[in-house]
């Protein structure tokens, strides 16, 4: 059994396409979708057969604006900013309450109330390449660790239950404690790059994450094009340097947005093409590594 | 001092291509419309941006601060009450060692243990949770935007810092953090017109229903900027009238946009013929403002 995680920095790498177009290549694996953020590999996965199970969250906080007394006790009592007066009005910014319950000793009439909220739903799913596992609920900041290690769990179980030897773990945007997680759990991390400006910048932190998630990263170079070629050199000369091996160098090419528009991963679009063929050398590259490594 | 217009690009999805639209309005408006100064502002905490378009000068860096909690062991007497109030772990009192520790890497600075203490045995103490920066571009042109050090669970008041200080200026454009998330609604919060930027491709794959009702809650005024599009782009139209959003334009799938994008350039700095599409987004700007 291995576990690979998958990384992309900040979101235009195109790592979305990549990795559906790894599903294909993988023959049956389970996906952990763990970006809290809509999709865009999700829609070529196309997810059927879906089943929700509601998962404990932390409390929210409920605000009943229909009872509120407009007495504005507690407008000074929050000091996250979430409550606010307009006019004659309370406005309750939902988003910056970290409920930690000041208000509610304050409010006369009880208006402000914990719940906990089973709104938080995680999702399996079936897709062409194997099970699935995500969330399209809103998971703040604050519980996404929490959540991450909830879909790793149950995706390591649907390996068990269902023989499947394989798991993709898309990882959380950023290089947070979710991240960490999912990053530290797996067997080798891949970081896809492309070169943009920043591009570098955003390796370099990426490399030093997942060292410190105990893994010698693979790279991933993609959208390469005549004209952006100095700083894919650039990349791949840090690469390099720092021992990291380079997997595979994808052409930048407008198969990848014609076969998204279609929801497909670009080896069922095309299959023969330079680009289509970088694809299948770099995951026949990463292969072979996790082979070695586990 | 009065409020400065406020402008946020916002994306539900990262890999929109919201940044690169921030920075070319921003240099049009800079260019071309007369305002007091300029600021852009990086929410993107996890990833800045925008400062590997810019000449980025001096930078100014100030540090933002919480109220975390300092337990006074002498007059603790292990009652546990405040272990309980901690949603996060933060706090734990362990048996065996026979005192309460606090653990500050789990600590998100909510405050619920600073009330729970009938023994007078937590005091509130500042730490430094995050910081940012103010840079200057060029004359009256500023960019504010935070190091990728900030933990995650600080990103809201971190945001919040840094927007309060874009009210110093009189012209603001913000390059909000893509998602649905809190860190992302705190970006958007408050703005004067929201500009979602919808990828053409993929968005008939969002659900989007779920997005809307909040977007209007939290900013003045919404619109929809249309990127990447090839043919006509069905399900975000049938999206803005379902809402009733305007949108502002439809940018085409151009790849040479895109590879100026990729090679740090800012299109309507380097080439004119991207003046035009600009023209049209600032006067169709200037119409949701004025309705
Ligand atoms: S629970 Fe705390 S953060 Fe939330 S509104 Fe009340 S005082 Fe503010
Ligand atoms: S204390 Fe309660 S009743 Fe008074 S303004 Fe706040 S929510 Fe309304
Ligand atoms: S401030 Fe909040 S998170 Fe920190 S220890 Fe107290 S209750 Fe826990
Ligand atoms: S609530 Fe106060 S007295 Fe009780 S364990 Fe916590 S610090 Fe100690």
């Amino acid at each position: 059994m291995s576990a690979i995680a998958f990384t992309g920095g900040r979101g235009n790498e195109g790592l979305s396409a990549l990795l559906s177009a790894f599903g294909m290549l993988a023959g049956t694996s389970v996906l952990a979708e763990c970006t809290f953020t809509y999709s865009r590999l999700l829609r070529l996965m196309d997810p059927q057969n879906v089943r929700k199970r509601p998962v404990p969250s932390i409390p929210r906080f409920n605000f009943d604006a229909d009872r509120c007394s407009h007495c504005f006790k507690c407008l000074d009592i929050c000091k996250h900013n979430a409550i606010m007066r307009y006019g004659d009005l309370i406005h309750y910014a939902e988003h910056r309450c970290t409920a930690c319950g000041s208000c509610i000793r304050w409010c006369p009439l009880s208006v402000l109330q914990f719940e906990y909220d089973d709104d938080v739903l995680l999702s399996y799913a079936e897709s062409r390449y194997g099970p699935l596992l995500y969330t399209d609920s809103i998971v703040d900041a604050l519980h996404q660790p929490a959540m991450t290690s909830v879909i790793l769990e149950q995706a390591r179980q649907m390996m068990n239950v269902r023989k499947i030897h394989q798991l993709h773990i898309r990882l959380p945007r950023g290089q947070g404690e979710a991240a960490a997680i999912a990053a530290s759990s797996a067997d080798a991390v891949v970081i896809v790059t492309a070169p943009y400006p920043y591009a570098l910048a955003d390796l370099k932190s990426l490399v030093l994450f997942s060292r410190k998630c105990g893994h010698l990263p693979l790279v991933l170079i993609n959208k390469v094009h005549p004209s952006n070629i100095i700083l894919t050199d650039v990349l791949n000369t840090y690469c390099q340097g720092e021992g990291i091996p380079v997997a595979g160098k994808i052409p930048y090419d407008p198969l990848f947005p014609e076969a998204e528009q279609l929801g497909l991963s670009v080896i069922e679009y095309d299959s023969a093409t330079n680009c289509t063929s970088a694809v299948k050398e770099a995951w026949i590259n990463i292969s072979q590594r996790i082979a070695n490594i586990t | 001092m009065p409020k400065p217009l406020t402008i946020a690009f916002y994306s539900p999805v990262s890999g929109n291509g919201s940044s690169l639209l921030a920075l070319n309005l921003f240099e049009y408006y800079r260019s071309f419309c007369e305002s007091e100064n300029y600021v852009l502002l990086d929410c993107d905490i996890s990833y800045p941006t925008l400062r590997y378009y810019l000449e980025v000068g001096e930078a100014h860096t100030t540090d933002v601060y919480a109220e975390m909690p300092h337990i006074l062991r002498e007059k603790c007497i292990l009652c546990k009450v405040c272990e309980k109030a901690c949603h996060f772990g933060a706090i734990r009192i362990s048996g065996s060692i026979n005192q309460v520790t606090f653990v500050e890497k789990k600590c998100i600075a909510c405050g619920a243990c600073l009330n729970t203490c009938r023994h007078a045995a937590i005091v509130p103490r500042d730490h430094k949770i995050g910081k940012y920066m103010v840079s200057e571009l060029e004359e009256k042109t500023f960019l504010i935007d935070a190091g990728q050090d900030v933990p995650e669970r600080f990103h809201v008041p971190v945001i919040q810092a840094m927007k309060a200080k874009a009210m110093n200026y009189s012209f603001v454009i913000i390059d909000a953090k893509p998602g649905l998330s809190a860190e992302s609604l705190e970006s958007i919060y408050d703005a004067d017109l929201l500009i979602m930027v919808a990828d053409a491709r993929s968005f008939a794959g969002m659900h989007c229903n779920t997005i809307l009702p909040d977007l209007k809650k939290l900013t003045a005024k919404q619109s929809i900027l249309i990127n990447r599009c090839a043919g006509k782009p069905v399900h975000v139209h049938e999206y803005a009238i379902q809402h009733n959003i305007p949108i502002i334009y439809e940018m085409p799938f151009d790849e040479k946009f895109q590879l100026t994008g990729m090679n740090g350039e800012i299109a309507v700095k380097k080439q004119t013929d991207y003046l035009s599409a600009f023209d049209t987004i600032a006067s169709n700007i200037e119409k949701i403002l004025n309705s």
